[in-house]
């Protein structure tokens, strides 16, 4: 039971060789290039899609932070439907690896911050320091937003990683507690199974949502920095 | 503070978004008052206080600057400090 609950996590190989890298591109089969004027159905739903969030996202940025639109899109695109192909029994999501998420958050977060300290120096440089900060903590003040900015990558990726992996988890046990409860209690079994189903909407929700927060905070940092 | 007027997309036909866009632009609006330099005009210092205070975005830089330097400064005393003084006093 213990093996197989952290099973679902352990990257699949196949004679040998690691599938991650076919998981990872599986996706984007999913959203075929249009060749059309008028497209099928699925392309136009996902260009409507598409223009609806980039709408939404990048409306609010400058023309320099607007060149990042194909970046942010792409991002949200590739995070959301990576979570939810991974709702699919017996699939594995790359989403719960941190080093997936570490490897998108740095280096967006770090272009965004180079981007701000080389073209706003010292409005860059002065973020460190909030306005109006009594001159005796200072120093402190400096020293914690350090810190936090430094936090920022890491934060994002392991807001991904916790909440794709703990929602996967739970419905491993809650789906494996409905199965051992069939043969002790009917009544019981079924309670956790309608658990099991509003479990399984939430993770819909979630894995949207996070794929969400990821990308508008990608699209803050970088609205800091233009 | 109006921040309807306030935020850049007011006219731009976008009075129907959802509750969590309204949260997103009214948050990037609130950002985009309280920062910039043509806020640095109402400030008047003289002194030291002109190049180092808390308020004006080049007093904030030259606070940020100084900090790093001094913790700069700190770790090179104690890591000079640390080759001056012998590991084994000879007895």
């Amino acid at each position: 039971m213990n093996e197989n609950l952290f099973a679902s996590f352990i990257t699949p190989m196949m004679f040998g060789l690691p599938l991650v890298t076919l998981i990872v591109l599986f996706p984007s089969l999913l959203f075929p290039t249009s060749s059309r004027l008028v497209n099928n159905r699925l392309i136009s739903l996902q260009q409507w899609m598409l223009q609806l969030v980039s709408k939404q996202m990048m409306s609010i940025h400058n023309t320099k932070g607007q060149t990042w639109a194909l970046m942010l899109m792409s991002l949200i695109l590739f995070i959301g439907s990576t979570n939810l192909l991974g709702l699919l029994p017996h699939s594995f999501t790359p989403t719960t690896q941190l080093s997936m998420n570490l490897g998108m958050a740095i280096p967006l977060w770090a272009g965004a911050v180079i981007t701000g300290f080389r073209n706003k120096t010292k409005t860059s440089l002065a973020h460190f320091l909030p306005q109006g900060t009594p001159t005796p903590l200072i120093p402190m003040l400096v020293i914690i937003e350090t810190i936090s900015l430094f936090i920022q990558p890491v934060a994002l990726a392991v807001r991904l990683t916790a909440n794709i992996t703990a929602g996967h988890l739970l419905i491993h046990l809650i789906g494996g507690a409905t199965l051992a409860l069939m043969s002790i209690n009917t009544t019981t079994a079924l309670i956790t199974f309608i658990i099991l189903i509003l479990l399984t909407v939430l993770e819909f929700a979630v894995a949207m949502i996070q794929a969400y927060v990821f990308t508008l905070l990608v699209s803050l940092y970088l609205h800091d920095n233009t | 503070m109006d921040l309807d007027h306030a935020s850049p997309l007011c006219g731009a036909g976008m009075e129907s978004d959802c509750l969590l866009v309204r949260a997103h632009r009214e948050a990037f609006a609130l950002i985009e008052i309280m920062a910039g330099p043509e806020a640095d005009a109402q400030f008047h210092f003289t002194g030291i206080k002109k190049y180092f205070n808390s308020y004006t975005l080049t007093g904030r830089m030259n606070c940020v600057l100084a900090t790093y330097g001094s913790i700069a400064l700190i770790v090179l005393y104690f890591k000079l400090r640390s080759k001056k003084t012998p590991a084994v006093k000879a007895t």
